[in-house]
């Protein structure tokens, strides 16, 4: 049989499987947008500190919701005491630890503090790790980037909270479905480790796409309702390269789900993008 | 030896006559680079950019290409020859990125589940239903595109539904040959062919597009009762149905503005086809115009959607126009055509009747490319010897496309369905399996072609080319 080639390449095929296999089994899903009673947002002195504040003000804004100081308080557990008695949905706090520091060699922390947030926090949490100037900061925030590499439930409050942000503005959504082939390191003992064509990127887009139909259908869905225009995009690599080069491309606020467990590969990523981002990430 | 040789050469040229040596030489370039094509031995574009490559210097060797004013013999040998086919190629780069785009929008995958949808699951229907949506799908996105998104979705509902997925591949990628006929771009065969005979776009309506549906017609009604008894799903109609219900095509849409910019580009475009000539402008100008309106309203990074062009086709379409531009130099394409008119007496219909033949079996046994590539040459020449043209590229347009039907890798369409069943499947179909109904589907076919083609001739329906 003579190859595809130069007409055709296999990876199309693996994408349109993927994609109609998303079709004929969609996850029945539907968006629900959160509450958002008040912004709360924190300072601790550091240059952070006008990066917060304008955005707790562009927040405040976009949204039709009132913003909140919050005192600093010893331990974020108290933090989050303070925000559920001032009925705060989301908080925006500065994370600057180690910002300088090289992450080959050293920095794997957000400091005591944010890593105890990022762990007990129930509410979304805005964590700005860079300074950036107001106008730069109106720009990204009038787009989101929502980046996943399995459809888990993390990823559906992501979106639940994306819509919620940009309701009153109508930014544009991008969900970024990274085919990670890393993802499945972990999990070789489950497969045939002599089937070296498990592994191919294009099994795992393929994979990915039916994982994701349901979410995607879901949010088409809800877009026509409320004009928000949303677009999903899958690339292959790995998830922290592509989603930070996807930034440099067109700047945007990530909002990443994340499981609250150390051991969730999910609460790693989001962290990994939080390090690494200089511009504001929303964990949920 | 070799001054013996060139010396014969340069005395037959002076008689006026072409010299017969050049001739064999690049006639033969050409066969082993088709053979080398047509067997897989090396990469298409590999092969082709080979072939021009060797033909061009043994043209070089031989001297056929002459000192023009202001041009030297290399300008004459490439650039020329590259410069004439340009516009086929401006097509084809402009329509590859306004597909790609469209593609990533998920319009197409969009409209072929809400298709499939109407079918209810049941067995029959769906082979038709499935034809008619690859002639739709290749009409706006060609051959390739078209059926790879028709294959990949006749896989997933076979599936679903339990059925088996043979015939219905087999119709996708028989189906896709007749949508190649439905208009002048779409199918990269019928593009070079209506280029080369300079066939107005809405021609096509009036000759092929009638021939497209009919054709696919035959293909459905063969295949429907060759495969009769696979039409049978091991599951209740009820619980096909539901199944098929469940399908949600709002899953398959990327990007919703994208998907309404890309069926508007995608419409004016057509439209711009169709009134290209009117508008004083080439196709390759409208397919620019449509490629860059996506480009600019898209919102994707240009560089992603222009590296999905396939450069690879280009390459090999540049090394072909070049390989038979070289050859046509020695006189040898024109030798042939003085030949095929001794064949047929000099009676255009005959002649007509004896190309269609000709180019319904080679398109079978080599990709329909290379065989309507070296024939436009031979129907040129045809032309200038006074045979009428408007029949002849008709005939080449029709056979060209349907000829492939009739083996596993006569046309891409089958290569494809075939490799794809193969890999998400592991379903084979032997040559044995596949030359039992698609060589009856090309003799059906082909009868009925040159039927239409003498009926055409006779009752002097082909529309007049534009002076």
């Amino acid at each position: 049989m003579m190859s595809w080639e130069p007409f055709e390449n296999e990876s199309n095929l693996f994408k349109d499987l993927g994609l109609f296999e998303a079709a004929a089994h969609p996850q029945s899903y539907v968006i629900k947008m959160p509450d958002l009673r008040r912004i709360g947002f924190v300072e601790d002195g550091s240059n952070q500190d006008r990066t917060v504040r304008a955005c707790a003000q562009i927040l405040e804004t976009n949204c039709g919701v009132p913003k909140k100081k919050l005192a600093v308080t010893p331990s974020a557990a108290e933090l989050l005491d303070a925000c559920r008695r001032e009925q705060c949905d989301l908080l925006i706090a500065p994370a600057p630890f180690g910002k300088n520091y090289d992450r080959d060699h050293a920095c794997e922390s957000l400091g005591t503090f944010i890593d105890e947030l990022l762990m007990e926090s129930e509410l979304p949490l805005l964590l700005v790790r860079d300074t950036l100037n107001e106008a730069a900061l109106e720009l990204l925030m009038s787009g989101i980037l929502v980046p996943l590499v399995v459809a888990e439930p993390s990823v559906f409050e992501a979106l639940n909270w994306s819509f919620r942000l940009l309701h009153e503005t109508r930014g544009s959504i991008e969900i970024l479905a990274v085919a990670d082939e890393s993802i499945l390191e972990e999990a070789k003992h489950w497969l045939d480790q002599e089937d070296e064509r498990t592994f191919r990127a294009d099994h795992v887009e393929r994979a990915l796409l039916r994982d994701i139909g349901g979410l995607v259908a879901a949010c088409q869905r809800h877009s026509t309702a409320e004009r928000t225009p949303i677009r999903v995009e899958t690339r292959q690599g790995s998830f922290h390269t592509v989603v930070l080069s996807s930034l440099e491309m067109q700047p945007r606020l990530i909002v990443c789900g994340r499981k609250r467990s150390h051991s969730a590969p999910s609460f790693h990523r989001a962290m990994d993008l939080v390090l690494d981002s200089r511009r504001p990430v929303l964990v949920v | 030896m070799l001054e013996s040789v060139l010396f014969a050469v340069s005395e037959v040229t002076e008689t006026g006559a072409k010299p017969i040596l050049p001739m064999i030489v690049l006639g033969t370039i050409m066969t082993v680079t088709y053979i080398a094509i047509a067997f897989d031995w090396v990469h298409k574009s590999v092969a082709a950019l080979t072939g021009a490559l060797v033909a061009v210097a043994a043209a070089m060797f031989f001297g056929v290409f002459k000192d023009e004013a202001g041009h030297s013999a290399y300008d004459r040998a490439v650039h020329d020859i590259i410069g004439h086919d340009i516009g086929v190629i401006g097509v084809i780069v402009g329509t590859s990125v306004l597909v790609e785009i469209a593609g990533r929008s998920g319009l197409f995958h969009f409209i072929a589940v809400k298709i499939v949808k109407r079918t209810e699951g049941d067995p029959a229907r769906l082979l038709l239903f499935l034809m008619i949506a690859t002639i739709m799908f290749v009409t706006f996105l060609t051959i390739a595109p078209g059926t790879l998104i028709m294959v990949s979705l006749t896989l997933v509902v076979t599936r679903e539904l339990n059925l088996n997925p043979k015939p219905y591949i087999i119709a996708v990628a028989i189906g896709a040959n007749s949508g190649a006929l439905m208009t002048f771009a779409s199918g990269i065969c019928t593009l070079m062919l209506g280029t080369a005979g300079q066939l107005p776009y809405s021609h096509f309506f009036v000759v092929s597009t009638p021939m497209a549906w009919f054709s696919a017609w035959v293909a459905y009604e063969i295949i429907r009762r060759y495969y009769r008894a696979e039409f049978v799903s091991k599951i209740s109609v009820e619980e096909r149905r539901a199944k098929i219900a469940l399908f949600d095509e709002w899953a398959l849409v990327s990007d919703r503005r994208l998907f309404y910019r890309c069926a508007a580009i995608l419409g004016a475009t057509i439209i711009g086809f169709a009134l290209s000539k009117r508008l004083g402008v080439g196709l390759d100008f409208i397919a620019f115009a449509g490629g860059t309106s996506a480009l600019l309203l898209s919102g994707i990074y240009p560089d992603e959607a222009i590296k999905k062009v396939n450069w690879s086709m280009i390459l090999f379409f540049i090394g072909l126009f070049v390989m038979i531009g070289s050859v046509q130099e020695t006189g040898l394409l024109e030798w042939q055509a003085t030949k095929m008119i001794e064949l047929s007496g000099g009676n255009a219909i005959i002649t007509m009747l004896v190309l269609a033949l000709f180019v319904l079996f080679m398109s079978g046994v080599v990709d329909n490319i290379p065989v309507a590539a070296t024939l436009i040459p031979i129907v040129r020449s045809m032309e200038q010897q006074g045979i009428p043209g408007e029949p002849l590229w008709w005939s080449l347009i029709l056979a060209a496309n349907l000829g492939g039907n009739s083996t596993p890798i006569g046309s891409v369409s089958s290569v494809i369905g075939l490799n794809a069943l193969e890999k998400d499947r592991q379903i084979k179909v032997s040559w044995g399996e596949f030359i039992r109904v698609g060589g009856l589907v090309t003799l059906v076919q082909g009868a009925i072609v040159l039927l239409y083609l003498y009926a055409y001739a006779y009752f002097n329906l082909f529309p007049s080319r534009p002076n």
